[in-house]
């Protein structure tokens, strides 16, 4: 199966990102340790630029969109968003929503969970210096290289 | 390590809530925690404490505690 990757998502996507980011039913197993983040890095707030879309925190410039869609635009489906930025020798990841439609995948090997961490570790393997990815949900530090 | 210091741990460190204690026979899918972040955690666990780093597509195949520990190298664990 081919996954389509992108960093920002045309805005016809808009109700469906928040759909998935902000109304998302899982989000309440990490719900205690989402707050605290939101008090750290600030509310995501998702922003239109040059009818482009993507999910920014207002006390953090640096953060990266990962979107992870069945398709290219605009037939595809967003299956998953993952909010990150690099901090010294890791890759932190803020935020992460997984479209609820594709949850019977979670245990396969098409989890979109295990696509983005293998898309992040090539994305961040490029990088000097960038050793691990760091899930802030649950301090789980996964080695790059 | 241990088999018994090895299932504290793992339990300890993953925090596992849904059964009192681990053994061999624990079945992974049966834990009230499994989900694809949980075997992200356990990659992470066996990297930590076995300098060892174990695929996805490994770990998948993975059923019993007694399995990750043969995946593991069960030669390295003592009574």
């Amino acid at each position: 199966m081919e996954h389509f990757f992108y960093s920002s998502l045309p805005e016809e996507y808009k109700n469906e990102l928040e759909n998935i980011f902000y109304f998302n039913k899982n989000q309440y197993i990490f719900r205690s340790k989402i707050e605290e983040l939101v008090e750290i890095f600030g509310v995501p707030e998702l922003k239109t630029k040059n009818q482009k879309i993507k999910i920014e925190l207002a006390k953090i410039i640096t953060v990266q969109n990962l979107f992870l869609l069945t398709e290219a635009p605009p037939d595809g489906k967003l299956i998953a968003v993952l909010i990150h930025f690099r901090n010294n020798d890791s890759a932190e990841v803020i935020h992460l929503a997984i479209n609820e439609d594709f949850s019977i995948l979670n245990n396969t090997i098409s989890s979109p969970l295990f696509i983005l961490v293998n898309k992040l570790k090539q994305i961040y393997h490029q990088i000097k210096g960038v050793n691990f990815i760091n899930f802030l949900y649950n301090n789980t530090k996964i080695k790059i290289h | 390590m241990r088999k018994s210091d090895f299932l504290k741990k793992m339990h300890d460190s993953l925090e596992i809530s849904s059964v009192e204690n681990l053994t061999e026979e624990t079945i992974l899918k049966q834990l009230g925690e499994y989900n694809s972040m949980f075997l992200l955690t356990i990659i992470a666990f066996v990297d930590e404490n076995f300098e060892m780093q174990i695929s996805t597509e490994q770990l998948l195949s993975v059923t019993t505690i007694r399995s990750l520990m043969d995946l593991i190298g069960y030669e390295k664990f003592e009574d």
